[in-house]
C-alpha cells in the first residue's frame, strides 16, 4: 500500500505508463495461466459440486457425581466408542531414582489380568470382543485408550475399571517383562536413530535430570523393580485429581457420564507425585557427534520454542510451518531435498510441552552431503531471524491450515485424543469454533517478529556418524 | 516422504482392523477407458481420501532396472506441463491437503486426503499426472539422489532391514520377489530418464488403475466426477502376458529349496531368529489362505498365542510370534520368529520354534479354533471409521485382482475353516514348502 501511495509524485506520463503496463502484465498473465499453466485449483473450487460442509458435531463437558469431568463429541455414525485419557505428571519421569522404566513397565503389565482375570483371559476377553485397550508412559503424563464396538461396551468398561484398580502385576509376568526390556535395551542399541535419541536427550536435558532418562530405563533398575513397585507405582500415581478424559462415539452425554464413573471413580482422590522441575536446557549453539560407523549421518537439532498457550504461539506455529514444517513445501525442504537432492527428509516441528517448549528438527544424509545440508540449515536459520517470511509464504500457509481444519475429525479414537489434548493444553471447549479466527488472526509481522526471536540464536545440534570434524 | 511400504503392512491391517459383509459400504463402476472406481461413503467429517493404485510394482522392472517403479513414483511429484516443477505440492498445500505416494512389490499407489470441497483439486491433479508426467533432467538427477539417500536411511542404516533383505533374496532366488522395492544402490545409479518414462508409458494408464474415493461422497457424485477428470483419458495399449507366464515368471524355482543362512553384523547386539515358508497366497488358493491365516493367529499373533504361552511367558525365548502375508500377486509367505532368551543359542531357539509349531498343530482342537475365529471377526465394525484405512484396504485388495467380495465374504470364509484345513495347509507347507531359516548374530569379537 505504502509504494502506491509514494507514486503520486511520479508525473502523470509515467503514472499513465505504469497504468498501462499493470495492465499489459494482467493480459499477459492471465494468458500465460491460461496457456501454459493451464491448472487453475481457484477456479475449480468456485465450481465445484462438493460444496464445504461443516462438522457440526462440538464438544460439550459432562460432570461425574464423583466429580470427574469428561469432554465429549457425540457421533452415531459408525457403533464404536473411543475414550482417551491421561494422567498428568505421571510418566516416566516420575520414575523414583534407581526405579527408571517403573511407569513403563506398568503401562504393558496392567494389561496382563486384573480382578477374576489372569493374563490370558484378560487378553482373550479383549480380542474376543473386539476391544482395543493400550497404555504408554509418556515422558511427563501417563495416558490410555479404549475403543470398542458398541455393542461390547460393557465389558469394554469393566475390563478398564479392573486394569486401573486391581491389576495383578504377577511376579512370573513381571520376569517375563524384565528380560524383554532388558533385550529391548539391547535393540536400542542397534539402530543410529535410537542412539542418537538418548544422546541428544542427555545433552539437551542433562544426564542428572529425568528428562535426559533412558525411555526404556536402565537396566539394574528394570531388574530391581518388584511387584510392590508397581503397586506402589499404581496408588500414587494414577488419581482423579490428575486425570483428564475426552470421550467420542456412539455414546449420548448420559452414557458417557454413567462409563466414567464406572471407570475411574474408585480411583484415589489425589496422586502423590510432586511436580518435577523444569530442566534447564542446554540450548547454547553447540554441536556434539557421536561417532560411529554408519552409512548415514543423522541429526538432531533444537533451539528455544513457546508454550501452546503463549500469545506468540499461532505467529511461530506459522513460522515453524513455513520454515521447515511437514510436507516437502517448506523452505528447508525446498532447498535441501528438491533443490539439492542431499536428503531424503528434512523436518521441524514445535513441542509445546510445558516444561520444554523447543522448536526441534531432523535429517539424515550420506556423511559427503552433511556440510551441505548443515550450511543450507544455518543459512537458513539465519536468513529467517534476519528476514522473515514473505507475505505469500504466510497465505499459503493460511491457506494450508484453514482448508485442512476438517481433517482433523477423520477418527473416533482421534476425537477422543484430541478432546484430551485440548483440556491438557488448556485450549477451551470452544476451541473448534474458535480455531480458525486464530489462524486468520495471525499478521506477518507477528510472524516475523516471532521469527526474529526465535531464530535469532542457532540450534544446538546431537548428531551421529562419521563427520569431518576438520571444517 | 514418499514411502516404500511392504505388503505386510497392509495384511496387518486387514487381520487387525478385520473387515466383514456388508459392513463397508462400497460401490464400484468402471469408466469406458477401463479406469475402475470405488466408492466408499463415511459421512461422518466433511473429507474425502483419495487413493489412485496403479497395478504396477517393482516386481514389473525389467532385469537390472530395479527401482524404476519407486524412482517413477517419485518423479510423479516433479511436474507435468500443465502443473510444472514442484507445483503439484505447493496445489495440494494451498488446498490443505495431505498427499503422499508408496510404492510395493505388486503395485504402487499415490494418495490425498482433503476437505470434500477441495477434492476436485485433487481429482484434477492425479488425471493430469497419469498422461501428462514431464519432468527435466535435473529434477531426474535430484530425484535420483533423494532416492539414494532413501535407500541409505531405510536400509543401509538398519541392520535388520538388511537382514530382511537377504533373506528375501535367497528365499525367492530368481523370483522378481527377490528384489529389494527400492532396487540396489548400483541399479538407482544407473537408472535413466528414459527408463523411467518408458516405465511410465507402459504402465500408467486408466485401465490398469483403481481410483479409490472414500469419505463423504456417494455413487452418483462419484461417478460424474471420475468421468469428468478422468473419463477422456485415453486407455493404455499394454501387451497382456497370460496368466500362465506371470505365474512362472513370479515362481521362486521349481525346487524346493531348504536355506540356513546366517548374517554377522557389527551393530547387532542380540540375536534373531526367523523361519520363513512360500506357501500359497490368497490368489492362489483361497482354501489354504484363511486355514493359514487362522493357524497363524493362533499360533503366534497376539498375547495369548500359543507361542507367547508357551516360549515366551515360560521365559524359553525374550520374543516369539508368527505371521502370515497371504496379499500377493505370487505366492504368501509364513514366517515365525524368535528372539532368544538370554542364555539360550539361535540353534536351541530353531528348535523351540520347530517344536513350538508341530506342537501347536498336533494339540489344536476345535475349541480353540472357533475362539481364534470369534477374535478374527470381532472388531470388524472398525474398518468403518477411518476413511483412510477403508480406501487402503479396498485398493490394495483391487489392485492385487480381488473382486470387493473378497472383502465382503471375509467373514464367511474365516468362520468355515476347519480343523481339517489347518492341519492340511500346514502339513503341506511342512513337508513340501521352500524355506529359510536365518540367524541374524552379533559380530564374531577378535580374540584378545
Amino acid at each position: 500500500m505504502h509504494r502506491h501511495y509514494r507514486r503520486h509524485k511520479f508525473s502523470t506520463a509515467v503514472l499513465n505508463f505504469l497504468v498501462a503496463g499493470i495492465f499489459v502484465y494482467a493480459v499477459w498473465t492471465g494468458y500465460k495461466n491460461y496457456a501454459f499453466s493451464g491448472f487453475d485449483d481457484g477456479r475449480i473450487n468456485a465450481n465445484s459440486v462438493l460444496k464445504e460442509k461443516k462438522f457440526d458435531k462440538m464438544p460439550v463437558e459432562v460432570s461425574t457425581p464423583s466429580g470427574l469431568k469428561v469432554w465429549l463429541i457425540e457421533d452415531h455414525t459408525v457403533p464404536i466408542i473411543a475414550l482417551s485419557f491421561i494422567f498428568e505428571h505421571a510418566g516416566r519421569a516420575y520414575d523414583p531414582d534407581g526405579q527408571n522404566g517403573r511407569a513403563g513397565i506398568a503401562a504393558n503389565m496392567l494389561l496382563y489380568g486384573a480382578g477374576t482375570y489372569n493374563r490370558r483371559q484378560f487378553q482373550d476377553e479383549l480380542e474376543l470382543n473386539g476391544i482395543q485397550m493400550a497404555f504408554s508412559a509418556g515422558r511427563e503424563d501417563f495416558s490410555g485408550m479404549l475403543v470398542t464396538p458398541s455393542e461390547n461396551k460393557k465389558t469394554a468398561y469393566a475390563l478398564l475399571r479392573t486394569a486401573l484398580t486391581e491389576p495383578r502385576f504377577n511376579s512370573q509376568d513381571l520376569s517375563v517383562e524384565q528380560a524383554q526390556n532388558i533385550e529391548a535395551l539391547k535393540i536400542q542399541k542397534e539402530r543410529p536413530e535410537s542412539v542418537l535419541s538418548l544422546a541428544f536427550a542427555g545433552e539437551l536435558f542433562g544426564a542428572e535430570h529425568p528428562y535426559g532418562r533412558n525411555p526404556l530405563g536402565d537396566e539394574a533398575d528394570i531388574m530391581s523393580l518388584d511387584s510392590e513397585d508397581l503397586k506402589t507405582w499404581l496408588q500414587s500415581s494414577l488419581a482423579k485429581d490428575n486425570l483428564i478424559i475426552g470421550m467420542a462415539g456412539d455414546v449420548t452425554p448420559d452414557e458417557a457420564t454413567a462409563a466414567v464413573e464406572e471407570i475411574f471413580s474408585a480411583l484415589p482422590a489425589h496422586n502423590a507425585n510432586r511436580d518435577i522441575e523444569a530442566p534447564k536446557m542446554n540450548l547454547k549453539p553447540h554441536t556434539r557427534n557421536v561417532e560411529r560407523d554408519t552409512a548415514q549421518v543423522v541429526s538432531t537439532f533444537a533451539a528455544a520454542g513457546t508454550s501452546r498457550t503463549a500469545a506468540d504461539f499461532y505467529p511461530l506455529y506459522i513460522a515453524n510451518h513455513i520454515f521447515g514444517g511437514s510436507g516437502l513445501t517448506s523452505r528447508l525442504s525446498l532447498k535441501a531435498r528438491e533443490k539439492e537432492g542431499l536428503t531424503y527428509g528434512v523436518y521441524t516441528y514445535l513441542s509445546t510441552d510445558e516444561k520444554t517448549p523447543l522448536i526441534l528438527g531432523q535429517f539424515s544424509s550420506t556423511p559427503e552431503n552433511y556440510p551441505a545440508m548443515r550450511k543450507i540449515i544455518t543459512d537458513e536459520w539465519r536468513r529467517f531471524a534476519d528476514k522473515g517470511a514473505t507475505a505469500e509464504e504466510l497465505e499459503t500457509a493460511r491457506s494450508y491450515l484453514l482448508a485442512s481444519y476438517n481433517l482433523r475429525f477423520d477418527s473416533v479414537a482421534g476425537l477422543a485424543d484430541m478432546l484430551a489434548a485440548m483440556q491438557k493444553y488448556n485450549l477451551g471447549l470452544d476451541f473448534l469454533q474458535k480455531r480458525n479466527d486464530y489462524v486468520n488472526a495471525v499478521t506477518l509481522e507477528e510472524v516475523n517478529t516471532a521469527a526474529a526471536r526465535y531464530y535469532s540464536v542457532m540450534p544446538m545440534e546431537v548428531n551421529i556418524g562419521k563427520i569431518d570434524n576438520q571444517e | 516422504m514418499k514411502k516404500i511400504i511392504q505388503l505386510a503392512v497392509w495384511v496387518c491391517l486387514f487381520f487387525v482392523s478385520d473387515v466383514s459383509a456388508k459392513l463397508l459400504p462400497m460401490e464400484e463402476f468402471t469408466l469406458d477407458n477401463g479406469l475402475q472406481v470405488i466408492v466408499v461413503t463415511n459421512t461422518k467429517a466433511p473429507v474425502v481420501k483419495q487413493m489412485l493404485w496403479y497395478k504396477v510394482g517393482s516386481i514389473d522392472e525389467p532385469a537390472g532396472k530395479g527401482g524404476a517403479a519407486h524412482l517413477l513414483e517419485h518423479l510423479m511429484f516433479r511436474g507435468t506441463s500443465k502443473v510444472p516443477g514442484s507445483s503439484f505440492n505447493d496445489i495440494i498445500a494451498r488446498n490443505g491437503g495431505d498427499s503422499n505416494a508408496f510404492t510395493s512389490t505388486d503395485f504402487t499407489a499415490y494418495h490425498e486426503f482433503v476437505d470434500v470441497s477441495r477434492l476436485e483439486v485433487a481429482m484434477a491433479l492425479e488425471a493430469d499426472r497419469m498422461v501428462n508426467l514431464n519432468f527435466d533432467d535435473d529434477a531426474f538427477d535430484k530425484e535420483r539422489k533423494i532416492v539414494f539417500q532413501e535407500r541409505q536411511q531405510r536400509i543401509s542404516n538398519n541392520p535388520a532391514a538388511q537382514f530382511a533383505e537377504a533373506v528375501n533374496r535367497i528365499l525367492w532366488q530368481n523370483s522378481p520377489y527377490a528384489r529389494p522395492v527400492t532396487g540396489t544402490e548400483e541399479e538407482i545409479l544407473n537408472l535413466t530418464p528414459e527408463d523411467i518414462r518408458g516405465f511410465y508409458r507402459r504402465y500408467y494408464a486408466p485401465d490398469n488403475a483403481i481410483l479409490v474415493l472414500s469419505g463423504d461422497i456417494d455413487r452418483p457424485s462419484a461417478k460424474m466426477l471420475a468421468e469428468k477428470y478422468f473419463g477422456n483419458i485415453k486407455k493404455g495399449n499394454r501387451p497382456q502376458i497370460s496368466p500362465e507366464q506371470e505365474k512362472t515368471r513370479l515362481l521362486a524355482g521349481s525346487y524346493q529349496t531348504l536355506h540356513h543362512f546366517e548374517m554377522r553384523h557389527p551393530e547387532i547386539k542380540t540375536p534373531r531368529v526367523i523361519r520363513r515358508y512360500l506357501v500359497p497366497s490368497l490368489k492362489e488358493n483361497s482354501n489354504k489362505a484363511y486355514a493359514l491365516m487362522v493357524f497363524s493367529k493362533y499360533l503366534g499373533e497376539g498375547d495369548s498365542s500359543f507361542l507367547n504361552r508357551e516360549l515366551v511367558l515360560n521365559g524359553k525365548t525374550a520374543a516369539a510370534g508368527s505371521f502370515y502375508d497371504s496379499l500377493s500377486r505370487g505366492a504368501g509367505v509364513f514366517s515365525l520368529s524368535a528372539v532368544p532368551a538370554d542364555g539360550r543359542t539361535p540353534e536351541e531357539t530353531e528348535t523351540l520354534l520347530d517344536n513350538g509349531l508341530k506342537q501347536a498343530l498336533s494339540g489344536l482342537t476345535q475349541d480353540d479354533i472357533e475362539r481364534e475365529k470369534k477374535k478374527m471377526t470381532a472388531g470388524l465394525v472398525y474398518i468403518r471409521d477411518n476413511p483412510s484405512d477403508a480406501a487402503l484396504l479396498v485398493g490394495q485388495m483391487a489392485a492385487l485382482g480381488f473382486d470387493l467380495e473378497e472383502i465382503d465374504n471375509y467373514e464367511e470364509n474365516i468362520k468355515k475353516v476347519s480343523l481339517a484345513d489347518i492341519k492340511e495347509a500346514v502339513s503341506d507347507m511342512l513337508s513340501s514348502s521352500s524355506s529359510i531359516t536365518g540367524f541374524l548374530l552379533p559380530a564374531v569379537k577378535e580374540e584378545q
